[in-house]
């Protein structure tokens, strides 16, 4: 998948222009707050819909405008993002009516620091990260979703005045969307596991095996013994739900756990490791896609900051076998090493501004 | 300073569904200067809802009958009765032209979240009606949404034993699309491929 064309307006600091971006390395480097975050955001918000980092999508528009507006080209394919109050969306010119022929055109993976805390903080994140890269696999997983916690909020409101019949038929419902829900979730692990502990080990030598888990009420050889396990648990739950007036079961409280050596990552792994193991898992996801027969975008915000000259070499030429276009951000770009020059273009980012730098330097 | 009528209209007309004050204030100028009368004529017939329009005997949808055409029509299947969530759907599925059976209207669709349970849906004129009337088969046509679900989910349990066949329409139709906006064909396909639940 290649983004041939970036064009924005109204998004963040980034001076209105446009962008051409077909390379398979694109370099976004200047120094601290210049915009370079925000160059990628843009990317994200047109691949995905939403921003990058964890704030609101209203975020996203410059301060005194009324609308931000991201504009693409992806293999050969446009694509535009319009945000104001509401958004708008156009596929060819033309507006589109189904998100899925929108995502049809475009999928992304990303890597930043701040994801430290995928592993780190509570079991939600990891399960919203889990969720993120079935969606990229597979679009149709956030309608699943939505489903799924549109019934959990129904249930829950349900639950202040409950009806049995009622709540019976939204355990039914929910046990059905859960148990599908949980199955996409463990499809992706699964992908992923075969990769994770060798991108781990070739980015920071260490021997450990890293195995991915996921926990879940809803569990069976298939998506029907997943329904009745995920329904008999709500069954048994169903005093105790009642009594406290809360929904206490079901893959909304799933957990994702990933072990390095057998041990728990979230408590036991160092920084380094961490963020290694973190990095590795975005690698894993795009060799799975390669293994779809996809290529995802991926971008890669403040590579400066996490590996070193020999370490950063070694996951370029990783990158280039992957055959994912690249974006990375950097406040200084001689620390990346290795990036084919004939195949990589570079921007420099000051105050919102992209100008393009002459190639190799 | 603001001007009472003006005012009044703005403020009325800005409750409907999908009307903020800004097209709410842009409607009321072009009454203004629209010819004398457009907006008596307007104002009559919205007036004439009230009181002129009820709810059918039967199916519940609004007409200004004790029974609407559907039902006090000779020519329609008496055996198969369609249940939807909104007499526009009905209109979309009279669209659709592929129906011959008849309607029940239920005025809403199950959702603890809005307060809409049950007891507020047209479902006890509908038991009533299938005890009474010799129907054979239900149709369940709510929404493809969660709402929608539960609320074909809950009738199906109510209706288990009592002898009628009951059927949901196929879920051909993308997640999230109402009924009231789904294309004529999609509709007569989503009808034809129903399932028994
Ligand atoms: N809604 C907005 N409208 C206009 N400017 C904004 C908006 N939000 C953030 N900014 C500006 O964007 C700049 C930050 O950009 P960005 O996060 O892309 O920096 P960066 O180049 O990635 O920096 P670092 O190297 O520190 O990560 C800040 O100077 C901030 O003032
Ligand atoms: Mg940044
Ligand atoms: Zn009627």
């Amino acid at each position: 998948m290649r983004l041939q064309r970036l064009a924005t307006r109204g998004l963040r600091n980034l001076a209105p222009g446009e962008l051409h971006t077909d390379a398979s390395f694109v370099v976004f480097s200047g120094l601290n707050a210049q915009g370079k975050t925000n160059a990628l955001e843009a990317i994200w918000f047109l691949a995905t819909l939403r921003p990058l980092r964890g704030f609101v999508v209203r975020d996203l528009i410059a301060w005194g405008e009324e609308e931000a507006a991201v504009g693409g080209t992806v293999d050969g394919h446009a694509l535009k993002v319009m945000q104001g109050k509401s958004r708008r969306l156009f596929l060819e010119g033309q507006a589109v009516t189904q998100l899925s022929q929108y995502f049809g055109a475009v999928r992304a993976v990303a890597f930043s620091p701040s994801d430290e805390e995928v592993l780190r903080g509570e079991p939600r994140l990891r399960r919203q990260w889990l969720d993120r890269a079935a969606f990229t696999a597979d679009p149709s997983h956030l309608d699943l979703v939505r489903a799924y916690h549109r019934a959990l909020d129904q249930k829950r409101a349900l639950l202040r005045s409950p009806d049995p019949v009622l709540l019976d038929v939204l355990d039914e419902q929910l046990a059905r969307t859960g148990a599908a829900v949980a199955e996409a979730r463990e499809r992706m692990l699964s992908a992923l596991e075969p990769h994770v502990t060798r991108y781990h080990r070739e980015l920071s030598g260490d021997q450990a095996v890293v195995e991915p888990r996921y926990r879940t009420v809803a569990y069976g050889r298939s998506t029907a013994d997943r329904t009745g396990a995920l329904h008999d648990a709500l069954q048994q739950a169903r005093a105790e739900e009642v009594r406290r007036g809360m929904a206490l079961v079901g893959p909304h409280r799933d957990e994702v756990r990933l072990l390095l050596d057998g041990r728990p990552a979230r408590t036991w792994a160092s920084r380094g490791q961490v963020r290694s193991l973190l990095l590795a898992l975005k690698l894993a996801e795009l060799q799975a896609a390669r293994e779809r027969g996809d290529a995802p975008l991926f971008l890669l915000d403040d590579l400066s900051s996490e590996l070193d000259g020999d370490r950063t070499r070694r996951l370029v030429s990783i990158l280039e076998g992957l055959g994912s276009q690249v974006f990375v951000t950097t406040t200084d770009p001689s620390h990346i090493q290795g990036l084919p020059e004939a195949d990589t273009l570079h921007f420099s980012v000051r105050e919102g501004q992209l100008s393009a730098l002459p190639a190799a330097r | 300073m603001g001007n009472a009528p003006i005012d009044e209209a703005v403020a009325q007309l800005s409750r409907l569904p999908g009307i903020g004050r800004k097209t709410a204030t842009r409607l009321v100028y072009w009454l203004l200067r629209s010819p004398t009368g457009t907006a008596a004529t307007i104002g009559r017939a919205l007036s004439a809802l009230e009181g002129g329009v009820r709810e059918c005997d039967t199916c519940c949808d609004f007409t200004d009958q004790i029974r609407c055409p559907i039902c006090a029509s000779g020519g329609r299947e008496q055996g198969v009765v369609c249940v939807v969530e909104h007499p526009q759907d009905v209109r979309a599925f009279e669209r659709s032209a592929g129906f011959r059976g008849r309607y029940h209207v239920l005025h809403g669709a199950i959702s603890p979240l809005d307060g809409v349970g049950p007891a507020e849906l047209r479902i006890r004129p509908l038991l009533e009606r299938i005890r009474s009337d010799e129907i054979r088969e239900v149709i369940l046509a709510t929404d493809p949404d969660v709402e929608g679900d539960a609320t074909a989910l809950y009738l199906a349990r109510l209706l288990r034993g009592v002898g009628v066949r009951v059927t949901r329409i196929a879920r051909g139709l993308a997640v999230g699309t109402e009924i009231e906006y789904a294309d004529p064909a999609s509709l007569s396909r989503a009808l034809e491929n129903r399932q028994e639940l």
